[in-house]
Order: structure tokens, then C-alpha cells, then sequence
């Protein structure tokens, strides 16, 4: 008995017939596309992910949420270079890598670049180490009441729960950052 | 406390493959000659827009699919068209989102079009971040979305899928062809395959293949392709067709296996039997 060696794929491939069935293809109405979508499409959208992760396990939401603020103030053509794979699995986005986009927007004149960057929070391993500022201060509380808007009204409520914060031991910043995360 | 530069950040990841030589190989890249040498070795008509990220990748695709097919005869096939384009312009398409997309059939893709695309054809995102495709693919993996972490999966995928469209058009003709591809990229039709086989398939190879049929076959495939070739030469180690449901003896092989598996359902959606 003669037995023919073939290849694997022998049956399956045929390259004019698969030429003469190409140019019989009908016009079709619609589309028929496979797409390859990556993981996040856009920063905005992992941001907006990484926000709704942390507050379902119950996690500090400080970062995600200063730098979604941040985000959103920033002009289009900047927003455009930031991607996903920029942004931290916490909410973490470079600050030097964004004043670096920031300066390029500047030279080339780019609309509603001027002044500076708004500042982000980026991974401590970015920063040199005795530049790391702690968490919890002035200057991050007055980030959030500023987030918020109305500085004077928040103050007074800061002051109201002070008895409260002073009664449970806690640390009064702590406790009002507490509040507006 | 280990402290980086953002510099350092961006380049220490070397995971998706893409080593400091490949990059200077892809600076260096000529796109238009690449265009030209895809049209004459094997009648491609490209157009890279200048993207040398693309240009490289998709040369180094079919680079491989040349050696493959000599190596183990397996004539595979490659698509009739690869582009570069500006995404928001077709109708439906999502912003700046995609790595690209696979077209099988004729058609307008966006309304009052007078260009019509032609079927086997691949368009890449010229927007998407190709300059940090590395860190994206790694990304990727890590979230179980790609099969592998490899920097050409993407480019390999829709060149998967051209393999199986090939390999439909070829055994159904025309007419059945349309009607098939028309099904298994039907949304409704992919919310039911999800549904049903998302568990078995995100456990067992990825997330994104358990989104429509079409993508089962291209994150197998693609994953048996970087599977089977050398990470630093680019060169084919063995016949990623062995042993696997895309192997015409597939059929009689598993005759002696009763029980459900993967590979099971990819010969089914790859020969365009029914899986309902």
C-alpha cells in the first residue's frame, strides 16, 4: 500500500481558488470586523477603573482622585500622550514625565498650555527620596478643599467635627482628609 | 529604597521582548522599502503611514510565515492588504483605542464612503501608542487580556485571523463564507458564545478570546506562533501546527478523546462547524 506523506494543512490551503473566492465576494452591507481592543483604551478610562476598584475593596481613593481632578484640567493635546500604561496600578502618574509633555505642549504653542503643569501624584520611586513629601499635609488637605470649592464653608465644617476628632484620639488631619476621600 | 528616573521607568521593562536592539533596528526601519519588498515578495499592498513600529512588526510577521512555510510546508496565508489609519475616521470605530482590525468581508466602513474595503485586510490604529507597545503588551498579560506578553501578539493576531478567514473561504466558497464570518462576528451571536464558553476560555488561554469565535482562533493561534519561535533570533523553533486543532489529522486524533475541551471548540470554529 502506498502511503502519501502530506502536510498538515494540505487540505485547507489553496491559494487561487482562495483568489478566485476573494473576487466573488459579494459587497456586504455590513461590516463584518474583528477588532483588537488593549486592556484600557484611554487613561481616563483606567483612572475612572482604577477609582472604582479602590473604593470597592475599601482602599485610600487620595491619589486616583487628585489625579483624575488633574487629569481633567489638563489640555487636550496633553491628555491625548498620556496612555494607560502611564498610570500606575494605584492611580500613580509620573509628575516628571508630565511637565516633560507639558513643556514640549508649551513650545509648540499648543492651546491652553501656559503657566505650569497641575501637579499629579507619581510614584515615590520617581521622586528622590528626601523630596517625598508626607501624605498628610496642609498642602494636601488645601488640595482637596480647593478640589471641593468652597474653602471658607469647609473650614467651618473642619472646625465643627474638631471636638468630635479630639474626643476619638485621632489625628485632626487625618480626620478631615478622612472626610472628603 | 530603590530610586528610578522616569527614563529608567519606561525603559527597564524589556518583558514584551523589545530589546534595546530591536528598537534601534525599528528606528532605523525605511517604511517605504518595507513596502515595497512586502509587495514584491509576497503581493501585499501596505501602506505603514510612516509608522516604523508597524512597518517593522508586520515584515518580521511575515518574515516568520515565510520561514514557517518553507520549513514545515505549511502555506499559510497572508493578507491582501495591511494599512495605517486614522481610526475616528470610520464610522462606529472607538477613538484611539485599538491596536487595529481585521476586515473580512467587502464593505463601506463608514456611510457614503466611495472607497470599499477590500476583504483579508488589516488596518492598524495610527494613533494608537505603538512607541510604547512593549509596555502595553506586558500590561496586557499581566491582566489576562493577551495569551502572551509577547510584543507581536498583536500583529500576529490579525494575521491569525487572516489564516482562519483563508482557511473558511477556501473550504465553504463565497456565498456560505459570508454567511458564516457574518455569524460568528454578530454581536448577538458573541454574547451567547461568552456567555457559555467565557469560564473555560479566560482560565484557559485569555480574557480577550472570549470575546466573539473569530478572536478564540486568533489569541490561539498567535500564542502558538510565539509559542514556537526564538525570542531573540525571531527564528521558528518547531511547527506550531503540531498537535493542535488546526492540524487537518486533528479530526482522527480526537475520535479517541469523548470528553469537552479547548481545543475542541477552536477546531470547530476554526473549520466553521456549528457550536451551538
Amino acid at each position: 500500500m502506498k502511503i502519501f506523506k502530506v502536510s498538515p494543512t494540505f487540505f485547507v490551503n489553496n491559494k487561487s481558488g482562495l483568489n478566485n473566492a476573494l473576487k466573488e465576494l459579494k459587497l456586504s452591507e455590513k461590516p463584518a470586523i474583528a477588532n483588537l481592543k488593549s486592556y484600557y483604551a484611554t487613561a481616563e478610562e483606567k483612572l475612572n477603573d482604577i477609582l472604582l476598584e479602590r473604593i470597592e475593596q475599601k482602599l485610600s481613593t487620595y491619589v486616583v482622585k487628585h489625579n483624575i481632578s488633574a487629569f481633567n484640567s489638563l489640555p487636550s493635546a496633553i491628555k491625548k500622550c498620556i496612555k494607560p500604561a502611564d498610570i500606575g496600578m494605584d492611580g500613580h502618574i509620573s509628575q516628571s514625565y508630565v511637565d516633560s509633555l507639558w513643556d514640549a505642549a508649551k513650545k509648540a504653542d499648543k492651546p491652553g498650555v501656559y503657566g505650569i503643569a497641575p501637579s499629579f501624584r507619581g510614584l515615590l520611586k520617581d521622586m528622590p527620596e528626601d523630596s517625598v513629601p508626607p501624605l498628610d499635609t496642609v498642602a494636601d488637605m488645601c488640595d482637596h478643599l480647593s478640589d471641593i470649592g468652597d474653602l471658607a464653608e469647609h473650614t467651618d465644617s473642619a472646625l465643627e467635627i474638631l471636638p468630635e476628632a479630639h474626643e476619638h484620639g485621632m489625628n485632626f488631619i487625618d480626620h478631615i482628609i478622612g472626610l472628603f476621600n | 529604597m530603590k530610586i528610578l528616573n522616569i527614563t529608567e521607568q519606561h525603559n527597564a521593562n524589556f518583558c514584551g521582548g523589545m530589546t534595546s536592539k530591536i528598537k534601534s533596528e525599528i528606528a532605523s526601519t525605511d517604511c517605504k522599502r518595507i513596502e515595497a519588498a512586502l509587495f514584491r515578495e509576497q503581493g501585499i499592498n501596505t501602506d505603514f503611514a510612516g509608522n516604523k513600529v508597524i512597518a517593522w512588526c508586520v515584515k518580521k510577521v511575515t518574515d516568520i510565515f515565510t520561514e514557517l512555510n518553507n520549513k514545515y510546508k505549511l502555506n499559510l496565508f497572508f493578507p491582501q492588504n495591511v494599512m495605517t489609519e486614522d481610526l475616528r475616521k470610520f464610522k462606529g470605530m472607538p477613538e484611539n483605542m485599538i491596536y487595529g482590525f481585521t476586515n473580512f468581508l467587502p464593505c463601506r466602513l463608514y456611510k457614503n464612503e466611495d472607497t470599499i474595503l477590500p476583504p483579508m485586510s488589516i488596518v492598524f490604529n495610527r494613533d494608537f501608542a505603538w512607541e510604547r507597545l512593549d509596555i502595553i503588551s506586558d500590561y496586557d498579560y499581566s491582566n489576562n487580556h493577551t495569551a502572551t506578553d509577547n510584543f507581536l501578539e498583536s500583529f500576529f493576531h490579525e494575521f491569525c485571523h487572516i489564516l482562519h478567514e483563508g482557511n473558511l473561504i477556501t473550504k465553504f466558497g463565497p456565498a456560505k463564507f459570508s454567511d458564516k464570518i457574518s455569524e460568528m462576528t454578530n454581536k448577538k451571536e458573541s454574547l451567547i458564545f461568552n456567555k457559555k464558553y467565557s469560564r473555560l476560555i479566560c482560565r484557559q488561554l485569555c480574557n480577550y478570546a472570549a470575546e466573539n469565535p473569530t478572536d478564540l482562533i486568533a489569541c490561539d493561534m498567535s500564542k502558538r506562533f510565539i509559542k514556537n519561535i526564538d525570542s531573540n533570533t525571531f527564528e521558528t523553533t518547531s511547527n506550531p501546527y503540531k498537535d493542535s486543532p488546526y492540524n487537518s489529522f486533528y479530526k482522527y486524533l480526537q475520535l479517541f478523546d469523548k470528553q469537552f475541551n479547548l481545543d475542541k471548540l477552536i477546531y470547530k470554529i476554526y473549520n466553521g462547524q456549528s457550536i451551538k
